[in-house]
């Protein structure tokens, strides 16, 4: 009596984790309507009561106005705790249509069957009027807002996706734990799912050219495969042939475009950008050759062997051979 | 107050409990236990959750006077050691149903009460959580009241996204709407 009912709803809905749905408490939802209910009957027998009296119910203050008032204010009571409890419950099925998917088979099954039939209902028409509004507008609006540095991303696969999927450029198969090099647009929704996640790993061990040179504190193999070609050569041939076999092939195509671009850029600025920043005190260096280097190299001045241990001076040789030759030493 | 409608913290807030003094019967309720018949009498005393007590004080049925979350013996907790007291236990909705009692009763030192407990809890308690381990933090959990846990939430959220931003994690994540993670047998 008196609210507790609606109390104990509110109560239920509050005790979930804070954003989650709970199983609709339909057996609460009734109690509290019976009680209301009830709550009615004794309004109506103490204004029936007042008016045998021959009192008029407004004005007369006596006892059984109280009573009334006080059961009016326990029904009012009630109704506040029934349409918060709705009213909660509905913000998160709206916002589980705008974080999960549009689809409601695409949710996982378990919030499916924390979902009344009536919320489902509400869930199917909020995902049509948001698919009406984004196909007006003319975007997307349910992805990332942030832009990201990379149009790939690595993902690992860990729910269970049918095969045969069809994604922007290929059609594929998502076996368990398989991991996948895919564009972010296509891996969005299945991340949001919980059905893949995407890897971050560093590649500090399968790519590490010499402790002192090149240290890697990036996370994302893109990243250090653009690293690669500004700061080792712009052929992927140049590369140590380890790290060309650490590459996927949609890599390797991505550090010839990215090599192509940085060729045209540097073409149209007239400099070339890739080399060492400090302007040196002297044109010529005295190197010593560690590794292999092929016979008859063209250098700026005159054409030579490269015999190892065999000592010359040149500006050219400086760069490729630092980098190169701290390799090769390992 | 329409957007307080549906705030399932405000109606939690509102059921606390607050004794009041009937200056009016009403009948037909049974609202009073130690009355036998469902009637209360003029001049009871009966515990009533606030929502109640607010309504009939506006139609001047009743008087409210302090609960007990908020007598003297808490005062004076409050005025040796605000930031040990364990003012979850007491009233978990401590700070909103002080606010909303203020203007209802006759004490006047009430609004002080909550503005010098609160002051000096967040300075003392609520500026730590930046440098707290889950360990510490997780002794003085268990006194906070609502309104306090609900900073130190934000706070400790606010924290773990920089610590993400400088360290760069995944940018994707499954919808924390979804819930825990299970692992699939």
């Amino acid at each position: 009596m008196y609210g507790r009912k609606g109390y104990q709803l509110v109560k239920d809905f509050a005790s979930g984790e804070k954003g989650h749905l709970k199983p609709f408490n339909s057996k609460l939802f009734d109690e509290t309507i019976e009680e209301c209910d009830q709550n009615h009957h004794l309004i109506q027998s103490l204004i029936r009561k007042m008016q045998q009296e021959g009192l008029e119910v407004h004005n007369n203050r006596n006892a059984d106005h109280y009573g009334a008032l006080v059961h009016h204010l326990s029904l009012i009571r009630n109704k506040r705790c029934l349409m918060a409890y709705v009213h909660n419950r509905a913000d998160i099925v709206r916002d589980l249509a705008w974080r999960v998917g549009l689809e409601i088979l695409d949710l996982p099954p378990d919030i499916q069957e924390n979902l009344s039939a009536l919320e489902k209902e509400y869930f199917k028409n909020h995902s049509v009027a948001i698919k009406s509004y984004m196909g007006k507008v003319g975007i997307e609006l349910n992805v990332d807002m942030v832009p990201p540095k990379d149009p790939y991303i690595k993902i690992r696969v860990v729910g269970d996706i049918d095969q045969g999927i069809l994604m922007s450029d290929k059609t594929t198969d998502f076996p368990r734990h398989s991991m996948h090099f895919l564009k972010r647009t296509d891996a969005e929704p299945y991340i949001s799912r919980g059905q893949m996640e995407e890897l971050t790993e560093t590649l500090s061990q399968s790519v590490m050219m010499n402790d002192g040179c090149v240290t890697v504190c990036r996370h994302n193999r893109a990243d250090i495969v653009r690293d690669l070609a500004w700061r080792v050569g712009l052929e992927i041939l140049d590369l140590p042939p380890d790290i060309q076999e650490n590459l996927s092939a949609l890599e390797k195509e991505y550090f010839k475009n990215h090599s192509v671009a940085i060729k045209s850029y540097m073409g149209k600025v007239g400099i070339e950008l890739n080399v060492d920043m400090v302007p040196p005190k002297d044109p010529y260096i005295k190197i010593r050759v560690v590794g292999d280097i092929d016979q008859g190299i063209l250098m700026s001045d005159k054409t030579t062997d490269f015999p190892v241990t065999l000592c010359i001076s040149s500006n050219e040789l400086m760069l490729n051979l630092t980098f190169l030759g701290g390799k090769w030493r390992n | 107050m329409a957007s307080k409608y549906y705030d399932i913290d405000d109606i939690l807030t509102e059921e606390e409990f607050a004794p009041v003094l009937f200056h009016k019967p009403a009948n037909r309720v049974t609202i009073d236990p130690s009355a036998e018949t469902n009637y209360v009498e003029q001049g009871a005393k009966v515990e009533l959750p606030f929502w109640l007590a607010h309504e009939l004080h506006l139609r001047q049925a009743v008087s409210i006077n302090l609960p007990a979350s908020f007598d003297q013996k808490t005062r004076l907790e409050i005025q040796a050691d605000a930031a040990c007291v364990d003012l979850r236990s007491r009233c978990p909705y401590f700070y909103e149903f002080g606010c909303k009692l203020q203007p209802l009763v006759t004490d006047r030192t009430l609004g002080i009460l909550l503005s010098t407990a609160f002051k000096i809890r967040y300075k003392e308690r609520l500026t730590k959580v930046f440098t707290a381990t889950h360990l510490t933090a997780s002794k003085f959990l268990p006194f906070l009241t609502i309104e306090e846990t609900n900073l130190y939430e934000a706070a400790h959220l606010s924290m773990t996204a920089f610590k993400k931003w400088r360290t760069g994690g995944p940018r994707f994540q499954r919808a924390s709407i979804l819930g825990r993670k299970r692992k699939e047998s």
